[in-house]
């Protein structure tokens, strides 16, 4: 049966170009560009949030189901290190293919990032006011929802008597093999790395390297490590995991080193591209709101927020001595800086 | 002559030309030709963007990225450590594939086809499986083997670190070792036992006969086995990730993960180090081939060949207690300590009856978002991916065995050529080549769909191509020449014939596309999740048990499907150069 | 005392008996045939002998020395036998002078004399300026003869041939036919060789054996197993035999007369026919029989029938004549020529005629 070729290329001609448009139609769309604005029923409609986030599991699904409960929405999450949400937006802008809504990293370089390739939407939440400005994009494009701080978390049994306090302590002699630290392959760890070298010296990192420290890919699996008593000592862990850890009764405990605690600004933003700007405007507020930081805190983060207390337990922010990181000088100096970390502890470190 | 020119043929015409003139732009031109098509598209297409992508297409020719993969220090070191992977998972596979192969090929052992049964077992799990399995086993405090250890010898630590370069040769030699063993395997049962009984009769001792006549005799299947390991187990991903990562190795795949993984991703450093990988790979392949080819004395499965076995005596028990052993490392250990972590409470206590649970199993089938979505993406990828597979590699399959149209030979090798393509390198192409298109396919399931079937391809060609040979075309000739069409014919009698053939090849490409890692860890996506990328990604965030569960899970899928594989095809897994998942 | 005894030898596969009760003496410098149809047990035997099958029951010696026996059986490689294979088995991975060194290298001959030897013997079997080539690189005689050359070249006393000719086409058979019996007779090696094709196997042997389903059925020479065949399955297997059924009428010593159809024939008795045995089956051979007047003063049978057809067959004319309903297969010479469908008269001489107990299975 002969069949007009001619036709069949024309068929498809018009299938691909009629795609093509209709992809390109999202770029128009309109979204509430403050809380205000936001319209429930065409955030019901919008049916679903997508939200890409490095936050804890456990943390997340306790939010979004707070969420789903009171509004009836789903929450569809992608869970990767910083870098790997950073990377997935990046190149998903790239190809034309946006997903998500909302992103949510702990690297603010990231969103500063995203800001800058025009990715991130301008939102005027309520929650901006109970944020300190230093904390939030001036164009309120993005904002901090949490501070997390490196600590040192121990194996109760192992140092019970004489748990290390200092960052010197951990490159002495005696932690040889005793200490396990986290990075994914992507470099998720580095920043924190960064922080410590930059205000406390080079040396005092590679005398932690030094001790041959296990390496783990995410925080989670630090605590895992030490509630097993694999290993007796991890640095640079996550103060909320920690904290989880010793309120379940585990045998671990952390300390916030004397010399200074690295501090992580964690920060979300909403994306220009997404398709259900209404829903995902409303996540943003639950998210930022008393009620979504307040499921924050009870995982153990310390929110942004400072009309919110501390997790229960643990020192608050303004008694402790945070070291921060300049994130326009680490996204500058980004490649050699993982150059010089992944010569000192070896290893694959996406440089 | 009167009636020859009215028929407006020339007497001299040969008889061709007066063929039907609709044959020219027939059905079966279309068919074949959307095939065509399609394979340049999946296979041609991508490879060429890899080449381009190596010399700094489109951006700016120029050749700092080959230079770079080669220069820097941690792609040089990757470069080492995946040769010396090569290197010690080929010997590995020597060490243990041999023995196990003339155990059960040329002596009276007791148990042949359960050992023989459990070597296709260890071939057939997932690699990141396995690999996962030993780090439950081989941890360096926490393993179940080093506490047993421990406690029997009294080690302080330790003492086995599975996080080392021995423990990822290890993990990825207890899988490739199946290549060496079944080719050893049947190349030994092709020995023909008269060669061996002129020797005995001349005098030869047992030991004699074995050095002198059967291991030359076998040597180049040996060499051709452990060669086709070494290059899988530079291709293996998964183990390499799993194991070589915590233990602060990088390799090649591990390498252009990386590079592509970061932002802005390094397109041109990711290309020339696939490029170097594939380098590696073919020239493997050729050296496996043209070794083989010219160095083989024995045809496998020749006619009138009589295998005898040796008798062993009271060495029976004791040789079924080593390969025993063996395989015990290979396939019972992983899959075990696997089963019983998905149904522990709580892998790190000792066993027993009240640890045991199912929530695991409730948590990885029903609650985890990840975990339930990437089963559903990868039964609807693979099932697709199969079906297309089959649908192209049997269209292929028929120019190549049906017709003499030209260029079909061309076209056979380009559809079995990403047969020896790492997963990583396909991804790699495959994201340079589609991610300009304006067709939106990235981040989609689909662009994980072309990956899989332009990965496994060549396994329905091939597959197909084998099941159209046996199908005598007088059938369809007949069929032709009481008035159907081509396509009737090919509908009404050849296609009930092949169909048992076809359905083999489905599950050829459904069983590997189910756990493939190397390549979807590359292409997925938020919602485009698969099994493997949900086990990997919880394993990331240490919940072992809910992984074991999934892994529990994938296996049993893909034994049921090999079981039926099995018994449709009558025989075990075809072996040569068969790829791999991972 | 035979240099080979084998005594009542008997060997199981499962249920089925391959071999039972064989017993034979096989003499030095013999050249005796294994000889039956596939299934039969010959090559069972022969592997008996060679060692790589143990007995069930029975005993193999030479020389005296127990060989083989159920509870214990000398290794092939201690045996000092020779062996040819039926596809020869030669070494691909060796050149020809490599395949015929083998022997002598495991028995540790210094180089000199390997290369004395094997020239020798490359020479006695034909195929000087060979010895560099490999299997692949010769035809199916060559093969063959580089197979007698490795098993000659280490001088065992007894060389097994596992059906040798057979792979070969029907010139090259004849011609390798002739060689192996003057290898044979110049060597003086005692030749056990296992064929199922009879004419080779009277063309080659000084004693015959025939096997059928695991026993012996005779032992003779090649004229005694042709000319006097001691059952049935003999007198078939050895040519062409015509099997005419009929009953004893009279006995006389060693003759009797036979009822066969409507007419009656003396016969001579087989010694296997039992003397209670009324139904016999005559065995007459197709020679034998003469189309016409027999010779006057000859003891000759007379049987009356009708031609059915005449075959040309080149040097023969084979008739098929019709007595009394039984098919009669005569053969006569090519120039007779007879029309068919005329009555005829055979010829037979008493002696040729021998009356045989009738198959019962």
């Amino acid at each position: 049966m002969p069949i007009a070729r001619r036709s069949l290329i024309q068929a498809f001609a018009a299938g691909t170009s009629a795609a093509w448009l209709g992809r390109r139609g999202w770029a128009q769309g309109a979204g509430p560009a403050a809380a205000s604005a936001i319209d429930l029923d065409k955030a019901k409609a919008d049916g679903k949030v997508v939200l890409y986030t490095s936050l804890d599991t456990q943390i997340v699904d306790a939010i979004n189901a707070a969420f789903k409960q009171k509004y009836g929405i789903d929450v569809q999450y992608f869970r990767g290190g910083s870098s790997d949400v950073t990377s997935k937006v990046l190149a998903e802008a790239d190809a034309g293919r946006p997903q998500a809504d909302m992103v949510d990293a702990s690297d603010l370089a990231a969103l500063l990032l995203m800001k800058e390739r025009g990715l991130l939407k301008p939102f005027a939440g309520t929650a901006a006011a109970a944020i300190p400005q230093e904390l939030r994009d001036p164009d309120a494009t993005w904002i901090t929802d949490r501070l997390t701080q490196a600590v040192i978390q121990y194996n109760t049994n192992e140092f019970g008597a004489a748990p290390p306090a200092s960052w010197a302590d951990l490159g002495k002699k005696v932690m040889q093999g005793r200490l396990v630290y986290f990075s994914s392959a992507n470099g998720d760890g580095a920043p924190r790395i960064y922080t410590l070298a930059r205000h406390l010296g080079w040396d005092l990192v590679k005398a932690m390297a030094a001790s041959k420290p296990l390496r783990v890919q995410t925080p989670q699996v630090i605590t895992q490590v030490l509630e097993r008593g694999e290993r007796g000592a991890g640095f640079l862990q996550n103060d909320n995991i920690a904290w989880r850890s010793k309120l379940q009764g585990k045998p671990t405990n952390y300390v916030f080193p004397r010399e200074g605690v690295p501090s992580e600004i964690g920060a979300c933003g909403l994306l220009a591209s997404s398709q259900r700007p209404h829903a995902a405007a409303l996540f943003y507020e639950w998210w930022m709101g008393a009620e979504g930081q307040a499921i924050l805190v009870k995982g153990g983060k310390y929110s942004s927020r400072l009309d919110v207390a501390p997790p229960e337990g643990s020192t608050p922010l303004a008694q402790l001595k945070l070291l921060t990181l300049d994130y326009a000088e680490y996204k500058r100096d980004k490649s050699k800086i993982l150059d010089q970390i992944a010569s000192i502890f070896g290893g694959e470190w996406g440089n | 002559m009167q009636a020859a020119a009215r028929l407006g043929a020339s007497p001299d015409a040969p008889l061709d030309a007066q063929a039907q003139p609709g044959r020219r732009i027939g059905g079966q031109t279309v068919v074949l030709g959307l095939a065509v098509a399609v394979l340049l598209c999946l296979v041609g297409y991508p490879l060429a963007w890899l080449l381009f992508g190596a010399f700094g297409l489109p951006q700016s020719f120029g050749l700092e990225h080959l230079e770079r993969a080669f220069t820097r220090p941690q792609n040089f070191a990757a470069l080492l450590n995946t040769v010396q992977l090569a290197l010690g998972a080929g010997s590995m596979s020597i060490l243990i594939g041999v023995p196990l192969a003339w155990a059960t090929a040329r002596t009276d052992m007791p148990l042949r086809r359960l050992i023989h049964a459990l070597v296709a077992l260890s071939y057939i799990t997932p690699p990141y499986l396995t690999a996962l399995a030993y780090i439950i086993l081989l941890g360096p405090d926490a393993g179940q083997f080093n506490r047993l250890l421990r406690a029997l010898f009294g080690f302080a630590s330790g003492p086995i670190n599975i996080f080392s370069m021995p423990g990822v040769i290890f993990v990825i030699g207890i899988h490739v070792f199946a290549f060496t063993y079944f080719l050893t395997h049947s190349a030994l049962k092709s020995v023909d036992a008269a060669l061996e009984e002129s020797a005995q009769m001349l005098g030869a001792k047992p030991w004699q006969t074995t050095l002198r006549i059967n291991l030359p005799l076998v040597a180049p299947a040996i060499t051709g086995g452990a060669l086709l390991a070494a290059i899988e187990s530079m291709a293996l991903f998964g183990p390499q990730a799993i194991i070589g990562t915590p233990a602060q190795i990088v390799f090649l795949p591990t390498r252009i993960y990386a590079t592509i993984g970061g932002y802005p991703p390094r397109w041109g450093e990711a290309s020339a180090l696939s490029l170097l990988l594939v380098v590696l790979t073919v020239a493997g392949l050729a050296l496996q081939r043209g070794y083989l080819e010219r160095r083989s004395f024995i045809t496998v499965g020749g006619r009138g060949v009589r295998s005898r076995r040796t008798a062993l005596g009271h060495w029976r028990w004791p040789l079924f207690a080593f390969c025993l052993l063996l395989v015990f490392f290979s396939a019972i250990a992983p899959l075990g300590v696997l089963t019983l972590t998905a149904f522990a409470k709580s892998w790190t206590e000792p066993l027993s009856f009240a640890n045991l649970t199912l929530q695991h199993f409730f948590t990885a089938l029903s609650e985890d978002q990840v975990a339930v979505r990437g089963i559903l993406n990868s039964f609807k990828l693979a099932t697709a991916a199969a079906t297309l597979a089959v649908l192209i590699g049997a269209a292929v399959a028929y120019l190549d065995v049906r017709t003499s149209a030209r260029g079909r030979r061309l076209l056979d090798y380009l559809a079995i050529l990403p047969l020896g393509l790492p997963g990583t390198v396909m991804a790699v192409g495959i994201l340079l080549a589609f991610i300009r298109m304006p067709l939106p396919i990235y981040g989609t399931l689909s662009i994980l769909l072309i990956a899989y079937v332009a990965r496994f391809l060549p396994l329905a060609t091939r597959s197909a191509n084998a099941t159209l040979r046996q199908i005598d075309p007088s059938l369809e000739e007949a069929g032709r020449a009481t008035g159907a069409s081509w396509w009737g014919a090919v509908k009404l009698i050849l296609l009930p014939l092949a169909r048992p053939g076809l359905l083999v090849a489905f599950l050829l490409v459904f069983i590997p596309a189910f756990g493939e890692l190397s390549a979807t860890i590359l292409l997925y996506t938020g919602g485009t999740e698969t099994i493997a990328i949900a086990i990997y990604r919880l394993n990331d965030l240490g919940q072992l048990e809910v992984v074991s569960a999934l892994a529990v899970f994938t296996i049993a899928v893909v034994l049921t499907l090999t079981a039926v594989v099995s018994w449709l095809s009558g025989a075990g897994p075809a072996f040569a150069e068969t790829p791999t998942r991972g | 005392m035979a240099f080979i005894d084998i005594a009542g030898i008997g060997k199981r596969f499962g249920k089925v008996f391959a071999l039972h009760g064989v017993d034979l003496a096989i003499n030095e410098r013999e050249f005796i045939t294994l000889l039956g149809p596939s299934g039969c047990g010959k090559t069972t035997m022969l592997r008996l002998l060679a060692g790589f099958l143990i007995p069930d029951a029975g005993s193999i010696k030479v020389s005296g020395r127990l060989y083989s026996s159920p509870r214990g059986t000398l290794p092939p490689e201690q045996r000092r036998m020779g062996m040819v294979f039926q596809n020869y088995a030669v070494w691909p991975h060796m050149s020809v002078f490599e395949n015929i060194a083998f022997g002598l290298r495991i028995a540790k001959t210094t180089r000199g004399e390997i290369a004395r030897r094997v020239a020798r013997v490359l020479a006695a079997v034909g195929l000087d300026g060979l010895a560099e080539r490999h299997a692949h690189q010769l035809s199916g005689g060559q093969q063959q003869r580089v197979a007698l050359a490795r098993s000659l070249v280490v001088e065992p006393t007894i060389l097994l041939l596992d059906e040798p000719l057979s792979n070969l086409d029907a010139k090259l058979r004849e011609r390798m036919r002739g060689e192996l019996k003057i290898l044979q007779r110049d060597t003086g090696i005692t030749f056990i060789h296992v064929t199922h094709d009879q004419a080779e196997a009277m063309a080659l042997s000084d004693r015959i054996v025939v096997f059928n389903k695991g026993a012996v059925q005779q032992v003779g020479t090649p004229r005694e197993v042709y000319e006097r065949p001691t059952n049935l399955f003999v007198a078939d297997f050895m040519g062409q035999v015509n099997k005419l059924p009929g009953t004893v009428v009279a006995t006389s010593g060693g003759r009797a007369r036979v009822r066969v159809g409507a007419q009656t024939i003396d016969v001579e008795l087989s010694a296997s026919r039992k003397r209670s045995d009324a139904s016999v089956t005559v065995a007459i051979r197709p020679e034998a029989i003469r189309l016409g007047a027999a010779d006057a003063g000859a003891a000759a049978n007379v049987l009356r029938g009708r031609l059915v057809e005449s075959a040309f067959l080149g040097n023969i004319v084979e008739h098929h004549v019709d007595v009394d309903g039984m098919l009669v297969r005569v053969q006569g010479d090519r120039r007779q020529g007879i029309a068919a469908g005329s009555p005829v008269e055979l010829s037979i001489p008493v002696g040729d005629c021998v009356a045989m107990p009738s198959e019962t299975d």
